[in-house]
């Protein structure tokens, strides 16, 4: 027993050194490398993308629930952010054959941006429109991460391996959010008439940092002694939950602009009608003057998902 | 030379003593003139803030008059008076009509009127305020380049006219008139309304009594500017509060009463009641068939009848039946123009102004803001042009005005008089207008009304309850007239019931209290924890009867009124614990 317990121990011991030490780097001036990549990133910052849906809420609530019994449509389809293009420049040190540390520096940005209105309408003896226009909706969303990380390579052919790898490092992140509204109300009666517009600029935005992590899989290929590429998958693993940011509102109504600044925050909102309540989880950064329950939760910017790179690789 | 110092410190002491007391005299002195209202913004929201509707309101000049009472005024409350319409002027209505020193007296032959003296004037037990509202009566508003019709016509919307705004009018005008006037600051205010100034009066106390409702989003109706104002008078009213929120009951203790003269409250369930009671068999409509020789045919007779009619077509179905038959449905025991034709009268009465200077007891001519020279900016009427093909659309608590009314509104009185003392006006500016038709329209439609908020008076079920958590700390004290058919005021208790949430019963005594000439009370029981603050159960309404008056009561029975106020403010403990209810004065150690 105590024969074969040490046996294992030598062998494992053997092994580690062998994966480590055994197979030399062919050349010392080939232990620099540098990477640069670009690709898609599938993310899926969910409190984020509630901006949109809080959006299609209140268009349901305010403007198609409340006018259902008149013709129209109104496209309530508004642009989240599913993906975003990173890109990046890596440093890697080879330490042997298979084995390599890297520090890698990247950034990821994504814009979303759209046009659209709707227009709900009755006519009878007197006629009503009702027409909601966003010239436009914008949410934009960018990001920098600076990681160390640590792979190891397997050799499937001369030229070919696979690579698995492991990252971590800190991140930093920004969004904003726009939206240009109009909202024109037009009543046609027999003996008055009623035209007037409502709208306003909404302009908030928020920053933060945190922790990254990232798990790599990579089939790398050399195309010749120095140089080659590679095709690599990730998952990202990375949540910021001290968001902070300003604040803008225009209406064009009321002269002048109302600016703030604030964390950001889940509010649950209690939309009180006629016809009955609803519920709407908004983000927000506006904070004045509301009762504290309504805060329902901290805002995260969750920017985890898996994305697909391409690159090319240069060995010094 | 010891005695020419003593004589010189004795001298300058009465001198300071008369600066004192000219100040006090001046402050108990009747006046006339105006408030002004700055710029305001406020909102409207259902609780998404990004999605609520924000509005500016406009500047205004806001008519009040003010008459001290006749004896010892300092100590006396403030009886502060509006009318409805909403667009009405209280000019014409109350403050002609049997409440101030002077009254307007209308010839039954000629509808000319001649400024009386009033022996049932209610300055025998306070202080008058007579305010009229915004663009009505003598009150103008105020915008740049009034001469662009497209703006002006933008300025009738709701960031003007509104039940909301139109209550925090008043509360404005109240509160910086009590601030003008500290020797009354402290003293208890009872509000004395008419007609649509029921759902003021309702929306006034609950501004004033659950003022904070009104800044931290509670409300529907946002108006944090308004809300400091209120605290501000808070903190000079109850010291022992200052920087607190003061809690109604203590609040109460000053705007602790309010007579509502035909109110529309729960207009909805009120207009509702009433068609149900005036369509059923041997109703008043049939006592006037029988005298009259004209049928009442009902509305599900008529052969144009609608399925499912709402309260509103039945009641018009009503007002033609009483335009047939000649009556004023104001005062249906009166013939046709009776009501409106008073205010007329009054109207062209006041726009001449040395009749106006005796009915304010004031001379006119010494206030500046009347002069076309200070009016560069005023504004009063929307259109140029005749537009009697627009006023269809109307919230008047009463029938919708006639082409005849429309015509008369434009150039309601000559106004030569009154063009010769203080100056031409620009087209769209008066001097006086008795009822403003473009603020009932305006009331009417509007962008709360198109982006659906539950403000709009006639419809919303919130000015009911908001009266009721009123009434849970206010005493309150109901005409009920026996002509009225636009407010039938036997309607009212059983419309109150509808507000459940509020109330497990709202009952008619028609017999108490006990030895009242004029008997009539509604008992209401609330449903314990229903009001905010406060651990009510039951209340009584004083809800007298009055069998030979209409809409404004003041005008027929005068005295009558009176009495029954006098003698419900004394049971009610008003003036008896006038001091007691009031702190301050103890603190001030001012003896009862």
């Amino acid at each position: 027993m105590i024969k074969i317990g040490f046996f294992r121990v030598m062998v494992a011991t053997w092994l580690v050194w062998a994966l480590f030490f055994l197979p030399t780097i062919s050349a010392a001036e080939e232990r620099f490398q540098i990477e640069l990549y670009g690709g898609i990133s599938f993310v899926n910052p969910k409190d984020f993308n509630l901006l949109s849906k809080a959006e299609q809420q209140y268009n349901d609530i305010y403007f198609i629930e409340r006018l259902r019994s008149y013709n129209g449509y109104f496209v309530n389809d508004f642009p989240e952010i599913r993906e975003a293009i990173p890109g990046g420049i890596r440093f890697r040190y080879h330490v042997s054959e298979k084995l390599s540390f890297s520090l890698a520096a990247e950034g990821f940005f994504q814009k979303k941006e759209q046009t659209f209105e709707g227009s709900f309408y009755y006519s009878s003896t007197a006629s009503e429109n009702h027409t909601k226009r966003y010239d436009p909706y914008k949410l934009r969303l960018s990001g920098f991460a600076v990681l160390g990380g640590i792979h190891y390579r397997l050799p499937v052919g001369s030229k070919t391996d696979i690579e698995v790898g492991a990252a971590a490092g800190w991140a930093k992140a920004q969004f904003d959010f726009s939206s240009n509204w109009t909202y024109r109300a037009i009543y046609q009666g027999t003996s008055v008439s009623y035209d007037s517009v409502d709208g306003g600029i909404l302009e908030e935005d928020g920053s933060g940092n945190g922790f990254m992590g990232q798990a790599m899989l990579r089939l790398n290929r050399m195309l010749g002694r120095r140089i080659g590429f590679f095709v690599e998958t990730a998952f990202s693993y990375c949540r910021m939950k001290s968001v902070e940011g300003g604040g803008r509102e225009i209406r064009i109504n009321i002269p002048g602009e109302t600016t703030w600044e604030g964390a950001w925050g889940i509010k649950k909102e209690e939309i009180h009608l006629l016809w009955g309540d609803k519920e709407v989880l908004v983000p927000t950064n506006y904070w004045a003057g509301w009762i504290d329950s309504q805060r329902e939760r901290d805002f995260v910017l969750d920017l985890s998902g898996f994305r697909l790179v391409l690159g090319i690789v240069f060995r010094l | 030379m010891k005695k020419i110092i003593r004589t010189f410190i004795l001298g300058l002491c009465i001198a300071f003593g008369a600066g004192a007391g000219n100040s006090l005299i001046a402050q108990i002195q009747p006046e006339a003139g105006f408030c002004f209202l700055e710029e305001n913004d406020f909102y409207f929201h259902t609780n998404s803030y990004f999605n609520r509707l924000p509005l500016r309101c406009s500047q205004a000049r806001i008519w009040r008059v003010y008459q001290p009472a006749d004896k010892d005024p300092t100590s006396k409350p403030l009886f502060v008076f509006y009318n409805g319409g909403p667009g009405g002027a209280t000019s014409a209505g109350l403050f002609s009509a049997n409440t101030g020193r002077n009254a307007v007296s209308v010839d039954p032959q000629t509808y000319k009127g001649s400024v009386i003296s009033n022996p049932h004037s209610w300055t025998r037990i306070g202080n008058l305020l007579h305010v009229d509202s915004r663009t009505a009566g003598f009150s103008y508003s105020m915008m740049e380049n009034p001469q662009d019709d497209a703006l002006r016509h933008a300025e009738w919307d709701a960031q003007n006219y509104n039940a909301f705004i139109d209550g925090a009018d008043f509360v404005r005008v109240l509160l910086r008139f009590l601030a003008d006037h500290p020797s009354i600051q402290n003293n208890p205010v009872v509000l004395v309304v008419e007609s649509y100034g029921g759902i003021r009066s309702l929306v006034m106390l609950h501004l004033l009594l659950f003022y904070q409702d009104y800044a931290n989003g509670n409300a529907i109706y946002q108006d944090p500017a308004l809300v400091q104002e209120i605290q501000n008078h808070y903190n000079t009213v109850f010291p022992e509060y200052a920087g607190q929120t003061v809690p109604p009951s203590v609040i109460a203790q000053q705007f602790s009463h309010q007579v509502l003269i035909q109110p529309a409250i729960t207009r909805y369930y009120q207009r509702l009641v009433a068609v149900e009671m005036l369509e059923a068999p041997g109703s008043i409509l049939d006592d006037l068939a029988e005298e009259t020789g004209v049928p009442y045919i009902r509305y599900e007779d008529q052969p144009w009848a609608i399925a499912n009619p709402s309260p509103f077509n039945i009641m018009n179905n009503i007002y033609d039946y009483i335009d047939q038959i000649g009556r004023d449905p104001y005062i249906y025991s009166k013939p046709a123009g009776f009501f409106n034709g008073f205010f007329d009268a009054a109207a062209e009465l006041l726009t001449h102004y040395d009749k106006l200077s005796q009915m304010t007891g004031v001379d006119t001519t010494g206030i500046p803001e009347l002069y076309a020279s200070a009016r560069q900016q005023a504004y009063k009427i929307k259109f140029l042009e005749d537009y009697a093909s627009l006023m269809s659309y109307s919230a008047l608590l009463g029938p919708a005005p006639k082409v005849s009314d429309i015509q008369s509104f434009l150039f309601p009185c000559a106004e030569e008089d009154m063009t010769t003392v203080f100056g031409a006006l620009q087209p769209w500016d008066r001097y006086f207008l008795d009822l403003n038709y473009d603020v009932s329209t305006a009331f009417a439609l509007n962008r709360t009304v198109m982006e659906s908020y539950d403000i709009h008076y006639r419809y919303s079920e919130r000015f009911g309850e908001m009266f009721l958590d009123n009434v849970a700390f206010v005493e309150t004290f109901i005409t009920n007239a026996a002509y009225d058919i636009v407010v039938y005021c036997p309607s009212l208790p059983d419309a109150l019931t509808y507000h459940a949430s509020k109330l497990s019963s709202s009952t008619h005594d028609a017999v108490g209290p006990p030895q009242a000439e004029r008997p009539g009370q509604i008992l209401l029981e609330y449903n314990p924890g229903s009001v905010p603050g406060s651990n009510v159960t039951t209340r009584t309404i004083r809800f007298p009867y009055y069998a030979n008056s209409g809409h404004a009561v003041p005008m027929t029975e005068p005295g009558e009124m009176l009495d029954d106020v006098t003698s419900w403010l004394e049971k009610t403990g008003f003036f008896a614990d006038i001091m007691m209810r009031h702190p301050c004065k103890q603190r001030q150690g001012v003896k009862k």
